[in-house]
């Protein structure tokens, strides 16, 4: 009843030489494997010889059967249960899926099954947690068990973070399971929230995720044909359950066109009442739908116009104020901090540097993100120095918000700001990474790290940098 | 963008409902009247206009209110501010499409939350 098939590919994957090293030693999970066909095989041949199968037959083969295929019942059993601790049994099990990674493989299984208890449970998400520290070094199946663990204490924005980062961490040392249950976790969240385009934008894997992009497709109206709905919703699984999204999707009309930022109203009155009408429209209706510069050129001509500078003359005078040239700075420093605000919510590229009202907004957003990146860069490169270790996902948790002010630099900014960022990021997360190669033991870490850099210093054109981390990455992952 | 909407909204001048170029004694006598009416529980005193929507209003906003408008630096800043008339200019918050509505439903029907 087991296949010696399947036997001959564990004592082959096991005991084969790996292109890099010497011959690797038998993984519990093979040898488990191992053990359970044989075992099966002899029960076999008892059970024939015999000529008789009694309770205690079938309850062996269960448990052989259980044993020999331990990620489907994981899978479909014991996560959706929420049993933490078989779950994280069966996921050891399982070890062949988690190749490198089977301890973060097993934490992946409870942390999974956690997030499928109804009520919380704190002594489960320190079972999970405690089985993450000992994730040493860690890997990519350990780093999604840390969002799916973020996920089920209700932190679904550390979970966000955490399991975008898993396409940072090489294939060597990040088991492809891992990836595809990232990838679809961060696909099922933007669906759950609506955040259709984001989910259009990513890079997903698994028939899942894929049906949920051609969703959104339909929904944003990029995808008249309902051929690639209907083709995504039959490939995947919980058919029945996506069944009412599949419904709306298809309902959805023709493609409308996207919605442009609106200029703001007209009204009647001098500019200075033009520039406040456009001021208040943006207040109210927010930066993704005004068109900031719009505003920003009104201010422009409300602030050197004689007629407001007069009024402010005036008053000040008939109010026996200090003086109306002051009010109108106040008023130009409110609105420049207004608009690098509106700035810094819009999406895409920043405006060019310039002057006015605009170009000083956009001076004000510009040195904030390179604060923000100083910011964290600086703290790395002190924690190295200092020698002061976190735990694993901690130290990632650390990159990850780096990485994310330097990619929020280069896309607002573009690689012209990302160069002034580059001068100091560069040393520091060298630095850091080199620490976590030697000293720590955190390869896969330090090695997405060197990548990262490396891709970095291609975009500033630092050709001796991108040397350098060329010849760190070829050090490899593990 | 919170604080320029606040800045905004909460101009003196629209929380007195009066005109930028009110007297003084204008304005301390439309402040103790709202006080007046605060202070009785009248519903017309409860809320106030401005470009941005309808805000609610209170005694220690009217009294704020007043106390900006006594220092003549400050009350120029807010004339300067309040030149709009104090009806709304337009709906807060940006428009949604009715597509971008999510699917709540998601994780717990792809198997990412309890059913």
């Amino acid at each position: 009843m087991f296949p010696v098939g399947a036997i001959g590919v564990a004592v082959y994957l096991a005991t084969r030489q790996s292109q890099n090293g010497p011959r690797r030693p038998i993984d519990p999970g093979t040898l488990v494997l191992m053990i359970t066909g044989l075992a099966g095989i002899i029960h076999l041949i008892v059970i024939a010889q015999r000529q008789q199968f009694g309770v205690v037959d079938f309850t062996v083969d269960v448990v052989l059967l259980l044993v020999s295929a331990p990620w489907f019942f994981a899978r479909r059993v014991f996560i959706p249960l929420g049993l933490v601790r078989i779950a994280y049994f069966f996921g050891w099990l399982a070890a062949i899926r988690w190749r490198l990674d089977r301890r973060g493989g097993a934490a992946l299984a409870a942390a999974w099954a956690l997030c499928h208890r109804r009520k919380p449970a704190p002594a489960l998400a320190a079972f999970v947690e405690r089985r993450l520290d000992g994730c040493v070094p860690l890997r990519g199946a350990a780093v999604t068990a840390a969002g799916l663990l973020c996920a089920a204490r209700g932190d679904l924005v550390g979970a966000r973070q955490i399991l975008s980062s898993v396409k940072w961490l090489s294939p060597t040392i990040c088991p492809p399971d891992a990836a595809l249950y990232a990838t679809e976790w961060l696909a099922v969240d933007a669906a759950a929230d609506g955040r259709w385009r984001e989910l259009v934008a990513m890079e997903v894997r698994g028939r899942t995720a894929l049906f949920l992009v051609a969703v959104a497709k339909r929904l944003l109206g990029m995808q008249p044909s309902r051929t690639p709905l209907v083709w995504h919703w039959i490939m995947a699984r919980d058919r029945l359950e996506t069944w009412p999204l599949m419904r709306r999707a298809w309902a959805v009309s023709p493609a409308t066109p996207e919605a442009q930022p609106l200029e703001p109203p007209v009204v009647d009155g001098d500019e200075a009442e033009r520039a406040l009408a456009a001021h208040a429209w943006l207040l109210a209706r927010g930066p993704r739908s005004v068109d900031i510069a719009a505003v920003a050129k009104r201010w422009d001509e409300a602030l050197e116009s004689p007629a407001l500078r007069r009024r402010a003359a005036e008053r000040a005078l008939s109010l026996a104020a200090p003086s109306g040239e002051s009010a109108l700075q106040a008023m130009k420093s409110a609105v420049e901090s207004d608009l690098a605000a509106a700035l810094a919510g819009a999406d895409g590229a920043l405006p060019a540097l310039g002057s006015g009202v605009l170009g000083h907004a956009v001076g004000q957003v510009r040195n904030q993100l390179l604060t923000d990146v100083e910011t964290l860069s600086a703290e790395l490169r002190q924690r190295a120095l200092d020698k002061r270790a976190l735990r694993g996902i901690d130290e990632w948790r650390e990159v990850i918000a780096l990485r994310a002010a330097c990619d929020l630099a280069l896309l607002r900014g573009g690689p012209e700001l990302m160069r002034l960022a580059f001068a100091k990021v560069h040393p520091d997360a060298c630095k850091l990474a080199v620490w976590l190669w030697n000293d720590r033991k955190e390869r896969a870490l330090a090695n997405s790290l060197f990548t990262w850099l490396h891709d970095l210093a291609s975009t500033v054109e630092d050709a001796d940098a991108e040397a350098l981390q060329a010849k760190n990455v070829a050090c490899g992952a593990i | 963008m919170a604080d320029g909407r606040q800045k905004l909204a909460e101009n003196p001048f629209y929380i007195l409902g009066i005109d930028v170029g009110a007297a003084r004694v204008a304005i301390e006598r439309e402040g103790q009247k709202l006080l007046g009416m605060l202070e009785l529980g009248l519903s017309q005193a409860r809320t106030f206009s401005t470009p941005l929507g309808i805000f609610s209003r209170d005694a220690d906003q009217v009294r704020w209110a007043m106390s900006e408008l006594r220092d003549p630096a400050r009350r120029l800043g807010h004339e300067l501010w309040a030149s709009l008339p104090a009806a709304p200019l337009a709906e807060v918050g940006e428009a949604v499409p009715a597509d971008a509505a999510g699917w709540p439903e998601a994780r717990r029907a792809l198997g990412w939350k309890a059913r």
